[in-house]
């Protein structure tokens, strides 16, 4: 009776216990540095001197900016065009190297990966190598052909499109893996139903297999989401927020906020404020593909 | 084979705890100080990381029992951090900071004054060795607090062999326009059908300096730069005007910059005035060690000269920065610490920094006891740079705080030449950002 | 076979197209790091200076990287167990019981992911915050720092495996007389081997390139990870572009061989959890 009252016991307690290591972890790691960065945004804190306690304040000057809008619009629109073409890229990359096979289909599969499992400041700094106006590889290519040099970072439009093809190149391999796992993983008996029922190869995609692929789009689209929005190190490296403010997303006037002017408490709203962005975007995605645990 | 992999992780895993843990626990007569820099110490191509091995293994040497840890931080960070880790109780004895924080750091109580160290001990020969403008700027009326490192000013980097060649005479530049005619004739496309432009500068945030025109002019002007309680002094009048308008006149007017200009960082412009595509840059003196090692051409050919005036009537300064190394007024061993920046400044080390690191000398003496180094044509500059600094410079104030100005001024020729502002809305539109971000707080 | 013929031909070119984007920027930095150093930012452009000369990677290899090198290898072998031990226990735990809060943690896990991609501006406030708790510039303070920011990412993604473990396995050998212990630390793992070494594959990515936070939380130089070292050529007195260069390919080179060798069980352990996901 008493052996099977622990048992019992233990049963209740048993997945508080087996949560409990990777909680402390991500309460001490992640949880409370963000509350302590919402304490941080309600003070005036240069040179993280806690001097005045001000509120709101901090949000109200930063959101009464102008500059904070732009930078948050250019933000969005920067992760929204790379993330709509990262997907579309990467599932037909996907498609491709679900049909191909073998070594060649290995070989395909790494090198789209590269791009995402190197280092952003290394990648970024490579491409910085390649579209610089003057020196750059890319326009002596262009200019051995016979045309002008492009402003690829230092005209206004070209250099957010670089800006958001670097992003893009970064991530597609992100979604390639993704839709390449969501069609392993779709019944081969699916396939062959719609085969005897005869239809061509765009009903097939379109009608058996996308459905199929919901939760894998779903959630490469909310990694990539969240990855491209919260991205500093690919824009400041690249074109530093230039030509102007053309490619000055919020992670970099945030950066600025604080390493150049140490006016953490304004950083820190900043933060806060790109957070909850963040949770909006996950629990958006979380209600989307009606995740259940 | 699978727990035999485990159990060389834990063994390593172990051993590098009691590395890490290990250096912390030595006997207790020894002495350990920290100390924050940006360099590498174990970097064999920077002159400077040299030397600053060099000297540590020198005092390491005359004192025996005490050990200095340097401690590489990224420069980009290190003032950030050197505030927050003061504040947290956990700065290093021994630290540098830049000169836009050098005001900030005094105020906070971050360094200890040198008079608690060793200047009081000093004889007044000694004091006036060391005395210069940089120097006494750091004077708050009671102390001083820290040396200045790495001093360099900003300036025009030119190439001696192209000036030659177009029959310029560098001394011939007095003003922004006599450059810009000079330019004028150095931009040209070579043999090789690659352009080369005349004159150089990078406007990208993403690298903040404060070059070109306009801040010099400001600089310059009656009044300079600032007023004396931190605010901007003028910064729409004509001169500034003149002066931006001058900056998008090299480029439109002129056509001597590429457009690119809005859109590269200094630092690229380094990077590609040492691959020949420029006859003339702005430039930081700080950077002529990296780009005469660095230059696809004769190394000696690389000359400096303080920049032009606007007007022909008033003169140009420069803004003038660099490191400034002191002690953490919370280090438990301040002492020692003081005997080390003691040690630095000494004669004979600051004749190793600028021997080996073609470092612009902190003591007067030092420019006399090696009048041969500077007879070499690579090193002459040095002589001109010091000269630059000394009398033709800003050097921040240490009483109010101007942070992120080189931004503004920066972002005033973008706001006109980007986004097509008019000359007076840019300086007008910078001049509030300045005034937003540091007085009206 | 026209056909057929045409989808070769495409399939080469899309393989070409593919090869010079993605490699490119890679292949291009190995060759700058070959270059002498006058001959780096030489313009025009040439494929090979004058000389193959191996001396950036000589430099950067007596310098502080090596450390950092060997650093970064451990600092992701221990972020790698911890982390995978970790999201085993509490993978289990939210699919196999029906509990109090089971709710509330997941969400908080899920709002670890975008936490932990982090912002630069929190990295100073957290600097002091780790401070005051005396963990900042310890041995365990960045393979803790690595673990935390992948761990949410692992858990999703464990989670999603064994969801797809019957619970009929587990049954049988609860019948059989295994134990509880037996089958979290033997039988689990060993269904969901794909779905480990996937997580184990993202963590290993999160440890080795991360830089931010890393290059403020450390101090000393022999804690440093690989990234920071490389930023290290890139000073307040100029970038070095060979060393630079060199030091990049450096890093660059164990993900490659990490991938070209793993890179199998990113898709399989992937597949396994995205059957319910």
């Amino acid at each position: 009776m008493d052996e099977l009252k622990r048992k019992k016991y233990l049963h209740k307690i048993l997945p508080y216990l087996l949560s409990f290591p990777s909680m402390v972890i991500i309460v001490l790691f992640l949880i409370i540095p963000l509350v302590y960065c919402l304490y941080c945004s309600f003070w005036r804190c240069d040179y993280m001197d806690f001097s005045k306690f001000v509120g709101l304040k901090n949000y109200i000057d930063v959101f009464s900016k102008e500059a904070t809008i732009t930078s948050l619009l250019v933000s969005l629109k920067i992760s929204i065009v790379s993330l709509v073409i990262a997907i579309i890229i990467g599932t037909l990359l996907a498609l491709w190297i679900n049909s191909a096979n073998g070594r060649f289909a290995y070989i395909l599969e790494i090198m789209i990966l590269i791009p995402w499992v190197t280092s952003q400041v290394v990648a970024a700094m490579l491409w910085k190598w390649l579209l610089k106006d003057e020196t750059g590889l890319i326009n002596y290519i262009v200019q051995q052909l016979g045309h002008e040099p492009i402003g690829f970072l230092s005209d206004k439009n070209i250099a957010v499109v670089s800006l958001i093809i670097v992003i893009t190149w970064r991530v597609i391999g992100y979604v390639m893996v993704q839709l390449v796992a969501g069609l392993k993983a779709i019944p081969k008996e699916y396939d062959e139903a719609a085969m005897i029922d005869g239809v061509n190869k765009w009903q097939m995609f379109w009608f058996v297999r996308l459905p199929q692929l919901k939760t894998p789009m779903a959630i490469s689209a909310i990694i990539v989401a969240l990855s491209n929005l919260n991205n500093l190190t690919v824009p400041l490296t690249l074109t530093g927020g230039g030509p102007g403010n053309a490619t000055t997303v919020i992670s970099i006037l945030a950066y600025r906020e604080s390493f150049s002017y140490y006016h953490f408490g304004e950083a820190s709203a900043m933060s806060i404020a790109l957070c909850i962005m963040n949770f909006i975007l996950t629990v958006a995605y979380v209600k989307a593909v009606k995740y259940e645990i | 084979m699978r727990k035999f992999t485990v159990i060389l992780l834990v063994v390593l895993m172990a051993m590098t705890a009691v590395f890490a843990g290990g250096s912390a626990e030595k006997d207790s007569d020894a002495v350990t100080l920290r100390l924050w820099t940006f360099l590498d110490i174990t970097s064999t191509s920077n002159g400077r990381a040299v030397v600053l091995k060099e000297v540590i293994d020198k005092f390491e040497e005359t004192h025996p029992g005490v050990d200095i840890i340097v401690e590489t931080q990224q420069w980009t960070t290190l003032p950030s951090k050197v505030f927050a880790a003061s504040e947290a109780g956990d700065c290093a004895d021994i630290f540098m900071i830049n000169t836009a924080n050098r005001g900030e750091a005094i105020k906070r109580g971050v360094f200890e004054p040198l008079e608690n160290l060793f200047y009081n001990d000093w004889t007044k020969e000694q004091k006036q060795d060391l005395d210069s403008a940089v120097f006494e700027a750091g004077f708050d009326g009671t102390y001083h607090y820290d040396i200045p490192l790495y001093f360099g000013g900003f300036g025009i980097m030119y190439r001696k062999d192209l000036f030659e060649q177009k029959g310029i005479d560098p001394e011939s530049i007095k003003t922004w326009e006599d450059l810009a005619e000079a330019a004028q004739k150095l931009t040209y496309t070579d043999a090789n059908g690659q352009k080369i432009w005349g004159y150089g500068i990078g406007y990208s945030l993403d690298v903040v300096d404060s070059h070109g025109a306009l801040p010099n002019a400001l600089f310059g002007q009656e009044g300079g730069m600032f007023t004396d309680d931190g605010m901007p002094n003028n910064w729409t009048g004509p001169i500034a005007q003149q002066a931006l308008q001058m900056e998008l006149d090299l480029i439109n007017k002129y056509k001597v910059s590429p457009e690119s200009s809005a859109s590269v960082t200094s630092e690229d412009v380094y990077t590609d005035f040492a691959a020949g595509k420029y006859a003339m840059i702005s430039a930081g003196t700080v950077r002529m060690p990296t780009v005469q090692s660095q230059c696809s051409f004769n190394p000696d050919y690389i000359g400096f000269m303080a920049y032009p005036s606007i007007d022909g009537v008033s003169e140009s300064k420069c803004y003038a920065a660099g490191w400034h190394i002191g002690v953490w007024s919370g280090s438990k061993n301040k002492d020692i610490a003081g005997e080390f920046l003691e040690f630095i400044c000494s004669p004979e080390m600051d004749s190793l920094w600028v021997t080996e690191a073609q470092q612009i000398p902190i003591l007067k003496s030092t420019l006399e006891n090696n009048a041969e180094f500077f007879e070499i044509p690579t090193n002459s500059w040095v002589i001109e740079a010091k000269d630059i600094i000394d009398t033709k410079s800003y050097i921040q104030s240490i009483n109010y705080v101007v942070s992120g100005f080189n931004e503004d001024m920066q972002n005033a020729f973008l706001l006109a030449f980007v986004d097509g502002y008019t000359v007076e809305e840019a300086l007008k539109t910078v001049e509030n950002n300045f005034i937003e971000r540091n007085v009206e707080r | 076979m026209k056909y057929k013929i045409t989808a070769k031909v495409f399939s080469f070119i899309g393989f070409v197209c593919i090869a010079v984007v993605n490699l490119v920027p890679f292949v291009w930095g190995l060759l700058t790091s070959l270059k002498p150093t006058r001959e780096v930012a030489k313009y025009p452009p040439t494929l090979f200076g004058s000389e193959i000369t191996p001396e950036h990677y000589i430099s950067v290899l007596r310098g502080s990287f090596s450390t950092a090198l060997i650093n970064s290898v451990i600092y992701s072998i221990f972020a790698i167990i911890l982390g995978i031990l970790c999201a085993i226990l509490i993978a289990y735990a939210l699919t196999r019981y029906k509990f109090r809060g089971k709710k509330f943690i997941f969400m908080m896990i899920l709002f670890g992911i975008p936490l932990s991609m982090g912002s630069a501006a929190m990295v100073v406030p957290n600097y002091m915050m780790f401070s005051a708790l005396n963990m900042t510039n310890k041995f365990y303070t960045l393979p803790l720092i690595y673990t935390a920011y992948n761990l949410p990412m692992a858990i999703w993604i464990m989670v999603g495996g064994m969801q797809s473990i019957p619970y009929s396995i587990e049954e049988a050998a609860m019948i059989d007389g295994a134990s509880r212990r037996y089958i979290i630390f033997r039988l689990i793992p060993h269904l969901s081997l794909p779905t480990i070494s996937c997580a184990a594959l993202m963590i290993f990515i999160g440890a080795w390139n991360e830089y931010q936070v890393s290059s403020v939380m450390v101090a000393s130089n022999s804690l440093y990870p690989i990234q920071v070292s490389i930023y290290n050529y890139i000073g307040y007195f100029g970038q070095e572009w060979g060393p630079l260069t060199a030091a990049t390919t450096l890093a660059v080179v164990p993900i490659l061989i990490v991938f070209t060798w793993l890179g199998k069980y990113l898709v399989s352990g992937l597949t396994a959890g995205s059957v319910k996901g």
